[in-house]
């Protein structure tokens, strides 16, 4: 999961409840979904892979769901 | 002795050359004088007795610009310490503070001066308003003024960027993706902004160039055509001021029983060829004294201010982790209590809107009540519309610096909440 906010780009802290952006208050759950706060939308998730040299490949470009998961 | 000297060289070729008029003595020299030398030409010849009185302007616009000057001062000094590079740009200050010789108090004098100007040029603008200062002939010079306002904003904005501390760094990834927010070219100009598509080192660069050359040339040129026009649309408003050609051509029918000498000849009819003469006085020294004061005073002010305060930096720029509170500078606490509200309607929507109030007041306010009168009964509803609004103004920044903890939560300032780790 994103920790960039979606509302200006801030990092969001982790907290216990979730995520909390700590510029203007927005407050995401675990999954990365808007609870509370400016945020339009949900922290982005993205996918992640494994490379040929057994390296984890995080793509930035390529979003996917919550609920997706990798497969080791 | 150096006043001999002086006068000695003033009666050479050179001197006369240089100076047509030395240090007036009498009332056609005092004229002389102010038309002959560039930076006394500034001023006219001649101002009305109330021009003068404190409680007419309180000399707002003039600090303003007086800071103007000694945030240009200060600024070029800055430059010669400070690289805009990202691994340069925090040690810089970090060199200012603890290598070059009162290098803290040059940084302190500008950061401050700067501050100052928000205020100052805010209070102007207040003063204007309440004294309909802003009605016709006054429209355009209103409208410049509301440039310059943001102006001012914008050079304090680009300004706290460059010394690429935690403040910097977010401010400009706050910044530039409220710009995003804007509708249509929202992207491109945060884009333009970033020059990329995150902030880095051609962000940088980019903020620098706007912030030493692009906005104090525009500010320059604006400040002058600001001050020009101050002269142009007839002086400072006041509540006996003819407001039409028309009724300028029939005011300056004046009373036959005096004898008048020809001192200039001027082309067109102004707003200045009615007022009474026994009402005027020489800018020379009356009004040039006054100023020369006023900006002792100001830089005083922003220089004892600098000795005893420190301008604030914080940690060096951290790409991870944005501070807990992450706030703006005071200024723009307000702006950013609204952003924390929807950035799209806090922080293009309600911003747009004012501005377009702002400049669009001159032309739909235009009936000539009291001008030149503080508060005048006659604007009732303007002036509790213009109130409510910097009311709002105000509360917004005073929540935003005060009532504002960590995560942005509300907190009682009496009462600080328990910081939260990161």
């Amino acid at each position: 999961v994103s920790a960039i906010c979606t509302h200006l780009g801030c990092t969001v802290n982790q907290t216990d409840k979730g995520f909390h952006c700590p510029c203007h208050g927005s407050l995401f759950d675990p999954n990365g979904a808007v609870v509370g706060g400016p945020a339009p939308r949900s922290l982005a998730w993205f996918a992640v892979s494994r490379s040929r040299d057994a390296r984890l490949v995080i793509d930035t470009s390529q979003l996917v769901t919550s609920e997706k998961y990798m497969v080791v | 002795m150096l006043n001999r000297l002086w006068k000695d060289f003033q009666r050479t070729a050179v001197g006369r050359s240089i100076f047509r008029v030395g240090l007036p003595a009498s009332n056609l020299e005092r004229a002389q004088a102010a038309l002959s030398s560039f930076f006394l030409h500034l001023q006219p010849v001649k101002v009305h007795r109330r021009t003068l009185q404190t409680s007419s302007t309180f000399g707002l616009g003039l600090i303003s610009l007086y800071l103007f000057i000694i945030l240009a001062v200060t600024g070029v000094l800055l430059m010669f310490y400070y690289v805009p590079a990202t691994e340069h740009a925090y040690n810089n200050m970090k060199d200012l503070e603890f290598v070059v010789t009162a290098g803290q108090v040059l940084r302190n004098m500008h950061r401050w001066a700067a501050h100052l100007m928000v205020i100052f040029v805010a209070l102007h603008m207040c003063r204007v308003f309440y004294t309909a200062a802003y009605k016709p002939p006054r429209e355009f010079n209103w409208v410049l003024g509301v440039g310059l306002f943001l102006l001012t904003l914008g050079l304090s904005f680009t300004g706290y960027l460059l010394p690429w501390d935690q403040l910097a760094y977010w401010a400009i990834t706050v910044g530039t993706n409220i710009a995003g927010y804007a509708p249509m070219v929202g992207e491109k100009v945060k884009f333009v902004l970033l020059g990329g598509h995150s902030v880095g080192e051609s962000a940088l660069i980019r903020f620098y160039v706007l912030h030493v050359i692009l906005l104090p040339s525009l500010a320059f040129v604006m400040i002058a055509v600001h001050l020009w026009r101050v002269r142009k649309d007839g002086g400072l408003a006041r509540s006996d001021e003819p407001a039409t050609t028309e009724e300028v051509l029939q005011q300056a029918e004046l009373p036959h029983t005096k004898t008048y000498g020809l001192m200039e000849l001027a082309r067109g009819t102004t707003p200045a060829v009615g007022t009474r003469p026994e009402e005027e006085v020489f800018a020379w020294p009356h009004l040039v004294f006054r100023e020369m004061l006023l900006f002792m005073a100001t830089t005083a002010l922003v220089l004892v201010t600098a000795i005893f305060w420190n301008a604030p930096l914080e940690e060096l720029a951290n790409a991870v982790h944005p501070p807990n509170p992450a706030k703006a500078p005071w200024y723009f606490l307000g702006l950013q209590e609204m952003v924390s509200y929807s950035a799209f309607w806090g922080g293009v929507v309600i911003p747009a809107l004012i501005v377009t109030a702002l400049v669009a007041l001159p032309y739909v306010d235009r009936k000539r009540r009291g001008v030149g009168v503080w508060f005048s009964e006659e604007r009732r509803v303007a002036i509790a519309i213009f109130t409510i609004c910097l009311m709002a103004a105000v509360t917004l920044t005073v929540i935003g610096s005060v009532f504002r903890g960590p995560n942005w939560a509300f907190q009682v300032p009496w009462k600080p909440s328990v910081s939260v780790g990161p």
